[in-house]
């Protein structure tokens, strides 16, 4: 090959990859122009929604359905239904984190999404990036939805609250008011000479110790522990041990009428007392601290790690779903897997000294949904969408259609024609991985993609077993269920500056003191140094907040 | 001028993928808001910065990963070049060629998995523990013997699990022993390439003059090994402040978090608060540090190699 044909090929090769170099990397329209979301005032009272015109809406739902992918069902039905063409975006968890605020920076933001962390969406809202959308608005146009939400978490309208106004429409999470419930290792129990299941802080001490030190699985070895938990769950971490003195350690509480961080309080002090003595007792698995799965709790039970379980995992360890034998994929099916002769029985959350009993609930409100600033220039997509929800949560067929798919195709009722043998997916959705690829679930009770709405009681009848009902009225006392103030802590204005470090901070702290690398005074310290890193300020604003709460309260309920 | 036309895909590359984005840096000094846009946000000057170096966390995680980066140069960087002088030693090829897959294997597995993986196998009731208690009744055997035999008294050890990973000395020596085990057949290739560069000649003189194994190595492989060493690690150098965050995000818990958490981890929780000016400001000073630490030590190496070892 001669000189000149050397040459040519290599200008060739260097276009060659110079396109792949462009191609590679689109780049970014929005950043350097004006402004991505230009703002133009909306004359709500004006605006109607002409139902014959086919609109265009991005859409991203909660991130729990990664593997799903465009022209599912439900969506198609819904595009039918509403004369809508959606433009879905799914996303996992990690990626949801990481990436929404990136295509948010760049301008590519959906039309609507769900935001589950009110610190991120207040930023948004700092950020301008999201709509305005009047408290009345809504309630025209989708009055019973607004009603349910009055009546299950009137307290989720703050989630998406900023300067006296509303930035959002919260979702309804009807199962977010029942508290877990513990169960037992009976055989275990039986091996240790206790007949009756533990329902006080001391006699759980008992059993707990004689599953540590008294074989409780008769193997021979030393190798149980009587519980653990999913430290990295804030929300979860020894939550019925807490409970048992009243108090939720990272949340905020009402105490003599003012509000407070539960995580300062003497209860909580008392409480890592005890927690510290049932470690030092070998009482608790040392591994629990990293322990990052979400079902690491359940996992340590199935092993026979552990004989107890309560709130560290992803629904509770004794929620209805877990006892179903004929499910492979119940916590019963998975232990009698490994260990066919094992026997479990539910019992209370423990009763502290002053007679207090409790684990930590959300409460009825789930997630927010919000509107991309952009919609100024299509404002009646709002209104359609608002539509949409309001008729899911009346309607019980589309209900339960925009959550589970078609019946006879997706799910059918376990007896025949009525649902007091309760619901089942139908093969091939019984998988679960198959299940999230259609965007079809049966915890109707939240977790919604295209429903936000959760099962509302008139919807009980209709879609529950009579046993499930049954099972919760018995083991899964609305009452006992502690809530934090808001719901959410972080729904606090300077919570987005202080409380994630402050968290770690608390975790770090509170993990020393239970392990006795620090001694229990270092609490007191803890207390110092949480008002002055920024507690005071937060604090503060939580008790302003507090009054702004029961203003809205007012208001949510006198509008009704 | 073909050599100067084949510079132009990297030329290239490094302007759209490196100088480009440069530009962005002023979201340090602004108070960037995205509905504005980079241009039309306000200016905040250094309040960015300042606000950074006055965040008591910040500082705390800037120690942190100087030392965790100081601990990574000082084993992880021998241990590559011993590797790589260790396989140039093997004669038989299948046998090199064996050790060499399983030692880069680990580098193309993702700390996701590997955070699982050692999680398990440092747990209290893992491996590890398992290894160490097995070591315990070794010498508590050995002990007993002793006694029976002289009649002596010695205590036996008593086993209780290391906290390998909730301790933080422990959890330190864990992640830099992990991450070695992970990087360690990847970066032994650049120094395999290069001793493999070396005239066997070399090595038949003084193979002729009486040389041993050890003194070839001092004298002969060392030496021709010493540009890439040096300036490998100039290179690494200016990665000071990268103290892995794959890596730690994955193993670390709430025990360690005064001891392991990093610059990296400080800037994830801020970009997760949409703080991006912040976190660009965090970025930049990551950056300037590695350039001046580059900067200096390259004219260290100047100055005393006489303009012959560094990397300009």
């Amino acid at each position: 090959m001669n000189r000149y044909n050397h040459f040519s090929m290599q200008i060739i090769t260097d276009f060659v990859f110079l396109c792949i170099v462009i191609f590679l990397c689109p780049m970014p329209q929005h950043i350097y122009t004006d402004s991505i979301y230009a703002s133009t005032h909306v004359n709500w009272d004006s605006l109607t929604d002409n139902k014959s015109e086919e609109l265009h809406i991005t859409y991203m739902g909660t991130p729990y359905f990664p593997n799903a992918s465009e022209c599912g069902y439900i969506e198609l039905m819904l595009e039918n239904r509403f004369n809508i063409q959606f433009e879905p975006v799914f996303l996992d968890l990690n990626a949801y984190q990481q990436t929404k605020p990136l295509m948010l920076a760049a301008g590519s933001a959906p039309d609507v999404w769900g935001e589950a962390d009110p610190i991120t969406l207040q930023q948004a809202i700092r950020h301008n990036l999201i709509m305005e959308i009047p408290y009345d608005l809504i309630k025209q146009h989708a009055p019973n939805y607004v009603k349910i939400i009055n009546s299950f978490a009137p307290q989720s309208w703050l989630f998406s609250y900023a300067q006296g106004k509303n930035y959002g429409v919260p979702t309804i999470w009807t199962d977010g008011i029942y508290p877990y419930q513990c169960i037992w290792r009976k055989d275990w129990l039986n091996n240790v000479g206790i007949k009756k299941t533990p329902e006080t802080l001391e006699e759980m001490y008992a059993a707990l110790y004689m599953f540590r030190h008294c074989d409780p699985d008769k193997n021979g070895k030393k190798d149980t522990y009587g519980l653990t938990t999913n430290y990295d769950w804030w929300w979860m971490q020894f939550s019925e041990i807490f409970g048992a003195s009243g108090v939720l350690p990272y949340d905020w509480t009402i105490h003599d009428g003012k509000i407070v961080w539960g995580g300062v309080l003497p209860e909580t002090k008392s409480t890592l007392k005890l927690l510290h003595k049932w470690y030092a007792d070998e009482l608790i698995d040392p591994d629990f601290i990293i322990n990052k799965n979400e079902d690491a709790e359940e996992r340590a039970f199935v092993s026979g790690r552990v004989g107890y379980a309560c709130g560290a995992t992803s629904h509770g360890a004794a929620s209805f779903d877990n006892f179903d034998e004929t499910a492979p994929a119940s916590l019963v099916s998975k232990l009698h897997t490994l260990c066919p002769d094992a026997q479990i029985t539910i019992g209370v959350l423990p009763l502290g000294p002053q007679g207090k009993r409790g684990i930590r609930v959300w409460g009825g409100g789930g997630n927010i949904f919000v509107f991309s600033a952009r919609l100024n220039n299509h404002p009646q997509k709002i209104l359609r969408i608002l539509v949409m929800w309001e008729q899911m949560c009346t309607d019980p067929n589309l209900f339960i259609e925009s959550k589970a798919g078609k019946r006879t195709v997706h799910w059918d009722y376990r007896n025949n024609a009525n649902a007091s043998g309760g619901l089942k997916l139908l093969p091939p959705y019984d998988n679960p991985h198959r299940a999230t690829a259609a965007v079809v679930n049966l915890s109707l009770g939240g977790g919604p993609y295209w429903n936000p709405c959760g099962a509302m009681p008139i919807f009980l009848e209709q879609f529950y077993s009579q046993k499930e009902i049954a099972f919760n009225q018995a083991h899964r006392n609305p009452a006992l269920g502690l809530k934090d103030v808001f719901l959410k802590p972080d729904v606090v204005p300077s919570a987005g500056k202080y409380l994630r470090v402050l968290r770690e901070r608390q975790k770090t702290v509170f993990a020393q003191i239970i392990r006795g690398d620090k001694p229990i005074e270092a609490f007191d310290n803890f207390v110092r140094e949480w008002y002055d890193r920024g507690g005071q300020k937060m604090t503060d604003d939580a008790n302003l907040l507090y009054k702004q709460l029961s203003n809205i309260s007012q208001k949510v309920i006198t509008g009704d | 001028m073909q050599l100067v036309w084949m510079l132009v895909p990297v030329l290239l590359f490094f302007i759209i993928f490196s100088y480009i984005p440069m530009c962005g840096l002023i979201i340090a000094f602004k108070d960037y808001r995205m509905d504005l846009g980079i241009i039309h946000s306000p200016w905040a000057g250094l309040a960015n910065l300042s606000e950074l170096l006055q965040a008591f966390e910040f500082r705390k995680a800037l120690t942190n990963t100087i030392i965790i980066s100081m601990l990574r140069l000082s084993f992880g960087f021998v241990a590559p070049v011993l590797l790589a002088l260790l396989l140039n030693e093997i004669r038989v090829t299948w046998y090199k060629r064996t050790i060499q897959t399983i030692v880069y294997l680990p580098y193309f597995f993702s700390w996701v998995l590997l955070g699982g993986i050692i999680l398990t196998v440092f747990s209290s009731n893992g491996p590890m523990n398992l290894v160490y208690m097995l070591l315990l009744d070794i010498c508590n055997f050995c002990l007993g013997q002793i006694n029976s035999l002289f009649g002596t008294n010695l205590h036996h050890f008593a086993f209780s699990p290391i906290q390998f990973m909730t301790n933080r000395h422990w959890f330190l020596f864990v992640l830099i022993l992990t991450g070695i085990w992970q990087e360690v057949g990847y970066s032994a290739i650049i120094y395999l390439a290069a001793l493999a560069g070396i005239p066997v000649e070399l090595y038949e003189s003084a193979n002729v003059d009486g040389a041993g194994r050890w003194h070839q190595t001092i004298h002969i492989t060392l030496p021709v090994l010493m540009p890439t060493i040096v300036t490998l690690f100039l290179l690494r150098l200016g990665q000071i402040l990268n103290a892995g965050f794959d890596q730690i995000y994955n193993l670390y818990n709430p025990i360690v978090y005064d001891s392991a958490d990093i610059i990296d981890t400080y800037v994830l929780r801020i970009l997760q608060n949409m703080d991006f000016s912040l976190a660009t400001a965090a970025g930049m000073f990551k950056s300037i540090i590695g350039m001046i630490l580059i900067v200096t030590v390259n004219m260290i190496v100047n100055k005393y190699t006489k303009g012959e070892k560094g990397l300009w």
